[in-house]
């Protein structure tokens, strides 16, 4: 079904620094939950336009979410190198908290604006970020190629928030045999599903990844657009 | 289809046209004037697409479209396939219309199976794919010559019953507008048919990247000067028959305005589901193009010869030379349908194109500007001059970047150690082989021997010029299919990143690299 009411505004919200993202909402709707896209790795060259992210954004909106999508702030020249560095050799960057930080303010924003019901959605170390962000107000969390290998997830396994995992049998980032074991220490509730023939990046099956995840969100959202009343 | 919303800050899309032939004459003007509208879209390329999207880039350069930036803010998406091949399967890209510029204007059958083989069998092709993937709204570029011999008024409408064609070409835009007239009718999509006529080069400054029909025409004349050479007075007394009234009119159209009115048409579903005649509303005369024409090559002694046959058996030598060289386009001289133009009136008021007029001072520039290119055959020299920076690659590799390296505050400070391997496919020769340690290059190898390396990446000589501009970002690269990287993928995308850094730092053109080929020595190997 065609949404010809679909709108995208740009907004820019104060954090630590100044930064910008994408609304994403069926105007003549009501919203009937808000979900929070966290983007892949600036390192790794994820920014709010990634295909998956941005796919998302539009499908969930469709179906009658608000949609936040937007980019971490810039990281000052005085710190890139030194942050780049750390980043090659550990996977990680002394940076990664003030990401996580612009997540939470990105968060704050969307609550404050619209009051709606949450969904956290990261996508590789977009996961690791919603992990963080994790609380009791979420009422559903969807992990997309999760870093398993590379970073905390510790939140996740303990929360009693439904929880889908997405991911892929040919992943650098997230090996299926060590997402598998860590999902089955995950607690319920819990779904997962293994896109056959993907990597990371998921070109050309960004479509069955934005149906693997409304088809979870449904049951959790009963008001979303094409759900059978 | 696709459909916008406005509000405060401006018009939204929602999905995309899929465009067919984008790196054609007509199909990449009609891409640049759908992006300038802010309409999404996405390129169905053929194999290799990097190679493709590379082309598609250059094609787009002059009409002011960056790919780049495009493909940044997602206007511009691109999809690998082939419209007699293998089509794309689901693309995720949310396709709502299609418009099928693709084709090829092959007068008479060739062994290959053109024109046929693309214009109607390639359209059956996407039209299935259409049906497929569910998409309702298509949008046809034809010809308003698939009106065959037709000399009366051609209504903008689509005919039941086939007019008799001059050539395989008519016949062929005909019967892909009946099949698209049958997929409308079996699943309910809607069509749109666009008509444009002779097309020619840009109004503004004459560019065109085909030289067909008209151009076919002015070329014979440079042939014919040729044959003169510059001093000799017969030139000046042609005594050249043309076998045509001088009042009659060849519908010339600047492609421009047909990619103007056209991508009107598609981002405004209230012109959706009509024939639009996208034809000149006044076009030149004969007698003024004879004008412009005798101007140029500096000719003078033609007379026209309307409703008299010439006897091919007393052509003066002149003529020989003119009527072998036009014989694919003679018999439009003398063929002059008139176009309904309701439609195309209606969709021209409300899109604000403006159809100039075709003087004799505008048909020299578009003679001028097919000259300045000779006539779309500059393969050799571009080829050379390709050939002349692929030798600044090695330059790069072997020379400046072990120099920035050493001054690289990313590189210091990332310290990587690793080895990559770069190829870049288009260019002849081995691959390029670097290793790092500790952040400090300590070998550049072009070797086509194995070697022990951590990720391969593999480019086209375009795109690795943008990357070391610093002007296409890793992401883009990697997700819009103008690179791979194989092995250690995740080293490799991190190292993306730190080379994208790097060449932010120290942005490298080839001017670059011709001024510094005197001021450092040249270290082939480290």
């Amino acid at each position: 079904m065609l949404c010809q009411s679909l709108t995208r505004e740009r907004v820019t919200i104060e954090g630590r620094e100044r930064f910008t993202g994408e609304l994403a909402y069926d105007e003549q709707a009501v919203p009937v939950a808000s979900a929070l896209l966290l983007c892949p790795h600036p390192f790794m060259g994820g920014t709010m336009e990634n295909n998956v992210i941005r796919h998302l954004a539009v499908v969930l909106a469709e179906a009658g979410l608000v949609t936040l999508r937007f980019d971490y702030a810039a990281i000052s020249d005085t710190d890139l190198a030194a942050n780049m560095a750390s980043f090659w050799q550990t996977g990680h960057a002394p940076h990664d908290a003030a990401l996580i930080e612009d997540a939470r303010h990105a968060e704050a924003w969307l609550k404050q604006q619209f009051g709606l019901p949450e969904v956290l959605m990261g996508y590789s170390f977009g996961a690791h970020v919603a992990a963080s962000l994790l609380d009791k107000s979420s009422v559903a969390v969807v992990t997309i190629a999760p870093t398993v290998v590379h970073h905390d997830l510790t939140p996740l396994c303990t929360a009693r928030t439904p929880k889908l995992v997405i991911y892929s049998n040919n992943d650098f980032a997230t090996p299926q045999l060590a997402t598998d074991t860590w999902y089955a220490g995950l607690a319920e509730p819990k779904r997962k599903r293994c896109l056959i023939g993907g990597d990371h990046f998921y070109k050309r099956q960004e479509t069955d990844v934005a149906e693997a995840v409304t088809s979870f969100l449904r049951p959790l959202l009963p008001g979303m657009k094409g759900n059978v009343a | 289809m696709i459909c916008r919303s406005a509000d405060q800050d401006g018009v939204k899309w929602r999905g995309r046209v899929l465009v067919t032939g984008a790196t054609g004459f007509i199909g990449h003007y009609l891409l640049a004037e759908l992006l300038k509208r802010g309409v999404p879209c996405a390129a169905l390329l053929r194999p290799p697409l990097s190679t493709n999207v590379a082309r598609l880039a250059s094609l787009l350069r002059p009409l002011g479209i960056s790919i780049q930036e495009e493909t940044t803010r997602w206007r511009l998406a691109f999809l690998e396939g082939e419209l007699n091949g293998a089509m794309p399967g689901e693309s995720g890209l949310d396709i709502r219309s299609i418009l099928h510029a693709a084709g090829v204007t092959t007068f008479e059958p060739m062994p290959n199976g053109e024109p046929k083989r693309t214009n109607v069998n390639g359209t059956a092709g996407l039209l299935a794919w259409a049906e497929a993937h569910e998409v309702t709204d298509f949008h046809l570029v034809s010809s308003a010559y698939r009106c065959g011999e037709t000399n009366g008024p051609v209504l903008e409408k689509i005919d039941r019953d086939p007019p008799a064609f001059l050539n395989a070409y008519e016949e062929s835009k005909w019967e892909s507008e009946r099949l698209a007239c049958a997929w409308a009718e079996r699943t309910g999509g809607r069509l749109t048919v666009y008509r444009p006529s002779i097309v020619v080069g840009d109004q503004r400054d004459g560019r065109t990247t085909s030289f067909s029909g008209f151009y076919v025409l002015a070329r014979a004349n440079e042939v014919l000067s040729r044959w003169y050479g510059e001093s000799d007075a017969g030139r000046f007394a042609t005594g050249l028959r043309i076998s045509c009234s001088p009042e009659g009119r060849q519908d010339l159209v600047p492609v421009d305005y047909v990619a103007t009115m056209i991508a009107h048409a598609v981002a405004d579903p209230a012109f959706h589901g009509s024939v639009y005649h996208i034809t000149h509303p006044k076009p030149p005369r004969n007698a003024t193009i004879r004008r412009a024409i005798d101007e140029h090559f500096g000719f003078a002694g033609s007379s026209f010869i309307a409703d008299q046959p010439i006897d091919e058996t007393e052509l003066s030598g002149a003529e020989r030379v003119f009527y072998e060289s036009t014989r694919v386009v003679r018999r439009y001289l003398s063929h002059h349908p008139v176009f309904d133009r309701t439609h195309a009136e209606t969709l021209e008021a409300a899109s604000g194109a403006r159809c100039g007029s075709l003087d004799v001072s505008s048909l020299r520039r578009l003679i001028g500007y097919a000259q300045s290119v000779q006539w779309g055959r500059c393969r050799a020299p571009r080829e050379r001059v390709e050939d002349d920076r692929d030798i600044l690659i090695d330059r790069y590799f072997a020379d400046y970047l072990p120099r920035h390296v050493v001054r690289s505050r990313v590189a210091q400070l990332t310290a990587m150690t690793t080895t990559m391997r770069f190829v870049i496919s288009d260019v002849p020769g081995a691959p390029w082989v670097c290793g790092f340690d500790c952040g400090k290059l300590v070998r550049v190898r072009r070797t086509a021997e194995p070697d022990t390396v951590d990720f391969t990446y593999t480019t086209t000589r375009k795109v690795f010029w943008q990357a070391i501009a610093g002007e296409v970002s890793p992401q883009d690269v990697f997700l819009q299919d103008m690179a791979t990287v194989t092995g250690d993928v995740e080293a490799g995308i991190k190292m993306a990143v730190i080379l994208h850094r790097f060449n932010h730092e120290f942005p490298c053109t080839p001017e670059d690299l011709r001024v510094t080929q005197e001021a450092a020595p040249c270290c082939a190997s480290r």
